[in-house]
């Protein structure tokens, strides 16, 4: 392989590319597409776990009308309770008024204490809430009331458990204990996994997806411009060709990766700490090889580049669909594919401290195989094609 | 016409991109109907597969029940271990998230150790958390359960009916005595008898409730809060919009591809006039994507329950209009398929924004989306007053897009280039027809008025990086940001007038530009306002007198230095912008 030859291709080929506007505003729109998936997965842990956000946010304080019907004096463990929880009461006149007060929005929900509501007696209570299920503070306010009713429960029963001579009843001790300091800013598991086990493989897989489309344009824009055929018939090898045409694309899907990497640990949004770099590299490096030479290899076998961007595009689909929207009758296949493209594996090493490299093995042997075996189709592809354009 | 459709129809892409288009509208639109009715039911929605996710070491009593627990639990991975030291150092090496010592007998504790700094180790938490939660409940339940038995069968001498049935009756009283009854305001209700103390104003509403809801205590339940019906369509609606997409696409590759094989200027040659070749492009493109749209809606529309399919294919073709529409306009513009290819995705990422985004929106404010209407008559709602004003915007929308791609089609410097820029553009429109004050007065209030639209968009698309990198000065940068563009954009119907105007002139044109952005944003804003149902008098007083005369100032500073030349331009546009940044950072302030 002669150096030379490699770094005059890798060198045109990179200018090639930083030349094309179409890429810039593609990375931009990358740079888009990467925030939004990060706040995508914020406001998921969000819905999935409003008391989440409820109790991360003691501040908020949530305005809610008071129908008190009860007629009772020694009510007041409910109401002190949800003081408790920063909700702000104010005393409605009618049922009729406050359900219209939440309906426009000027109350974020309404709390009934109906007749008969008594905390003295012995009987079952019931607390009513009316919440606009439409308006975005709704799961929030849900979550707040639960957690205050949550704990008027909690001494309503004691105190009523007491009666029973059952006071002070425990039940399956735990003696707990937490070690280190949080490496994600939300404590859900809902948010974990999604960003562990989503969000994060989506963001890292996104620059090798760019690099095929940038390689799958590459031997077909030299068939286009005529230009393929001072190259075959100059005295570079076609492994030289092979390559320089990979090399600039797989620096700046380097480039990319530790881009995102560097946002994904610090950023006002919800940073996430992304653990065995080296290794992760490692491994999407195998991963964009493999996507490159294919693209390259398509870029071989078509004759116009929007032909090589449709089969570029089957190629992509048919592999990241499975992967990430999980078909449920496809568990086999989606399987492979997510080994192949990496999610689980992804997921598995920027989740964790300490990994042992030895249980991914299987994987970076086939990820290993795959992208030799594909670089090795490219240069016989590559040697197939005709020194001069035929005609 | 018929020569497109025969180019279209032999396309070997075409054809691949048509079987691909169906493959995967048959896949995801079940697909997205069933994680719908999943989203409904409360099911796990989340397509990750955290099998084995969070690995747990355990040692101490073997075949414990709480192991066992554990071990069901798929996203956990449960190793047993031989000694705590043997875990202890699987945890600090980070091997395990959580370590677990199950003690000898059930009344010691069990010792749980969890790394924090292990992020596996939230789920792993979460999963104990929560077998913790049940054997606790479970136990009192037992507690109770024995103690009411008990005290049953000692304080009553005569036979008991049913105690088991009291028991249960009892135990909630002890175990979880008060009950909270979650209620939508449509259709809540008191409990029975309570109604007519509380407000008889309510009644009429309350009868509706109260055939749905129980017989005794609260009505209306709001505990289901997914609508997985409403979902299904919107995702119907989106596979409807595949075929659409793939049209325009067909449509901006139709002429790119004409401008980089030069056969345009063959085809222009042609006595055919050019309204004509474009709009044969144009309606092959449509009918090929409408044919494909209605034939998914008839397949598909069965098994999402589609009730009203003639007012939904309506719609459908409305919407397919203005794809269509927007997407000849960029063809004309794009001078090749690379430049097309970006273009076209960013118009797919607006459309879809545009489309998708209002329709989870409440209210009217739904409305916004041309979607709107297409996914309501599918529920069976009958049409109202926004569905046809809607339906006659987007028609005009389309209307004007197919109007402004003739007329560029029509000039040769767009089609063969060098292609002019937007503001060359509009001066050549203007030009020659602007002779009046009158008619300067109106361009300059159009164009003030049109300023709100990018006032709106750029604003919206550096708002979430200048958060994410900066934080809360994030959202200070972007309200700043918010300000440039205003006062750039504001003027810009004096940009195109000729020169030669007095001072006088053009500081009155300014502050009919700034008066009627102005009119717009304040508009904007109390709908923005209604919309979200926090409607205050006093604000709008204050907005409504305010912003028009710093606007109505700020332009004219604007344009003042606009006929001064470069420098004057450019210190003019930045004390506006920063006076402006300065009141938009107050009025911030003064709202949080």
């Amino acid at each position: 392989m002669g150096f030379r030859a490699v770094r005059a291709i890798a060198t045109k080929e990179l200018a090639d590319v930083l030349s094309e506007k179409v890429y810039w505003l593609a990375f931009l729109l990358e740079l888009m597409i990467v925030l939004g998936v990060i706040l995508l997965g914020i406001a998921f842990a969000a819905i999935m776990n409003p008391a989440e956000v409820a109790s991360n946010s003691p501040n908020m304080q949530v305005t809610v009308g008071l129908l008190d019907l009860s007629n009772s004096s020694s009510n007041g463990l409910v109401l002190g309770c949800l003081r408790e929880e920063n909700i702000r009461l104010l005393t409605a006149r009618s049922f009729g008024g406050l359900r219209e007060e939440v309906q426009k929005g000027t109350l974020m929900g309404g709390i009934v204490l109906p007749q008969g509501y008594d905390e003295g007696g012995t009987g079952r209570l019931e607390v009513g809430l009316v919440v606009d299920e439409s308006k975005l503070y709704a799961s929030v306010i849900r979550a707040k009331v639960e957690a205050a009713i949550g704990r008027a429960n909690a001494e309503v029963s004691e105190r009523r458990l007491g009666m029973l001579g059952l006071g002070n009843v425990t039940s399956f001790p735990v003696a707990e204990s937490f070690i280190g300091k949080s490496a994600v800013p939300v404590g859900s598991a809902d948010f974990v996994e999604a960003m562990y086990l989503m969000v994060v493989p989506l963001i890292l897989v996104f620059p090798i997806l760019l690099s095929a489309n940038m390689t799958a344009d590459s031997i077909v824009g030299e068939k286009e411009m005529g230009t393929l055929g001072i190259l075959v018939a100059s005295p570079v090898s076609r492994l030289d060709i092979v390559v320089g045409k990979i090399l600039p694309v797989m620096g700046l899907a380097n480039l990319q990766f530790l881009a995102w990497l560097l946002l994904l640990e610090n950023n006002a949004l919800g940073s996430v700490r992304v653990f065995n770099k080296l290794p992760l590299l490692g491994l999407l490096n195998l991963g964009a090889l493999s996507f490159v030479g294919a693209g390259l290899l398509i870029s071989a076998w078509s004759r116009s580049s929007k032909e090589s961007n449709l089969y570029l595009t089957l190629l992509i689909a048919s592999s990241v669909f499975p992967v990430f929207v999980g078909l449920p009758r496809m568990g086999a296949l989606a399987s492979i594919l997510e080994d192949l493209f990496l999610v689980r594996v992804i997921g598995s090493l920027c989740s964790a401290p300490g990994i042992r490299l030895p249980t991914f093995a299987p994987q970076l042997l086939l990820l290993f195989a795959l992208a030799l075996g594909i670089l090795a189709a490219c240069v016989r592809s590559i040697s197939r094609l005709e020194p001069l354009p035929s005609g | 016409m018929r020569f497109e459709l025969e180019a279209i129809a032999g396309d070997r892409r075409f054809a691949l991109g048509l079987v691909l288009q169906v493959a995967i509208v048959a896949l995801l639109v079940p697909l997205l109907i069933d994680y719908a009715e999943k989203l409904g039911s409360g099911g796990d929605v989340l397509a990750t597969r955290a099998d084995g996710f969070a690995p747990v070491a355990v040692w101490g009593r073997g075949n414990s029940s709480l192991e066992k627990a554990l071990s069901e639990e798929s996203r956990v991975r449960l190793d047993r271990v031989a000694s705590e030291d043997e875990a202890r150092k699987g945890l600090q090496s980070g091997r395990y998230c959580m370590i677990l010592g199950v003690p000898p007998s059930p009344q010691q504790n069990v010792l749980v150790i969890v790394n924090r700094g292990d992020p596996r180790s939230i789920s792993a938490w979460e999963a104990f958390h929560l077998i913790c939660e049940a054997y606790r409940v479970t136990y009192r339940e037992s507690l109770v359960r024995n103690a009411l038995v008990g005290r049953l069968r000692n304080g009553s001498t005569a036979a008991i009916e049913d105690p088991a049935g009291q028991v249960e009756l009892l135990l909630d009283s002890y175990l979880e005595p008060i009950d909270l009854r979650i209620m939508s305001p449509e259709t809540a209700r008191l409990p029975d008898g309570e109604s007519t103390r509380a407000g008889n104003e309510s009644a009429s509403t309350n009868s509706q409730g109260a055939a749905a809801g129980p017989s005794n205590g609260f009505g209306g339940d709001a505990d289901n809060p997914g609508d997985s019906g409403f979902l299904s369509l919107v995702f119907l609606a989106f596979g409807l919009c595949f075929p659409l997409f793939s049209g325009s696409g067909m449509m901006v590759e139709s002429i790119t591809c004409e401008k980089e094989r030069r056969t345009l200027e063959a085809v222009l040659a042609s006595p055919t006039s050019r309204i004509w070749i474009l709009l044969g492009k144009c309606v092959s493109a449509f009918l090929v994507s409408a044919v494909q749209s209605l034939a998914l809606l008839l397949i598909l529309g069965g098994a999402a329950g589609v009730r009203n399919v003639p007012a939904v294919a309506f719609c459908l073709l409305v919407a397919g209009m203005a794809v269509l529409s927007s997407a000849t306009l960029v063809s004309v513009l794009c001078k090749g398929s690379k430049e097309a290819s970006l273009a076209i995705t960013i118009l797919y990422v607006l459309i879809f924004v545009l489309f998708f985004g209002p329709l989870m929106l409440p209210g009217r404010l739904a409305f916004i989306s041309p979607l709107t209407p297409m996914v309501r008559f599918a529920a069976g709602e009958p049409a109202e007053s926004a569905t046809a004003l809607v339906l006659l915007c987007t028609v005009l929308f389309s209307g004007l897009c197919v109007a402004v791609s003739l007329a560029l089609f029509s000039r040769d410097d767009v089609v063969f280039g060098p292609r002019p820029s937007l503001r060359g553009l509009l001066t050549d429109v203007v030009s020659g027809r602007i002779r009046t004050f009158r008619s300067r007065a109106v361009l300059v209030c159009t164009m003030g008025a049109l300023a709100s639209l990018p006032a709106i968009l750029f604003p919206s698309l550096f708002v979430l990086p200048s958060i994410a990198f900066l934080g809360r000065w994030g959202f200070v940068a972007a309200i700043v940001f918010a300000a440039l563009v205003e006062e750039y954009f504001k003027p810009y119907g004096v940009y195109l007038l000729p020169t030669g105007l007095t001072s006088r002139e053009v500081l009155v044109l300014g502050g009919i530009a700034g008066l009627s952005f102005s009119l717009i944003e304040n508009l904007l804003f109390t709908l923005a306002l209604l919309g979200s149902g926090a409607l205050q008098g006093s604000l709008l007083l204050v907005r409504y007198l305010l912003a028009p005369m710093m606007h109505v100032g700020l332009t004219m500073i604007v344009v003042a230095g606009y006929s001064r030349g470069r420098y004057a331009r450019y210190l003019a546009l930045s004390a506006a912008s920063s006076i402006h940044g300065l009141y938009n950072l107050a009025a911030a302030l003064v709202v949080m």
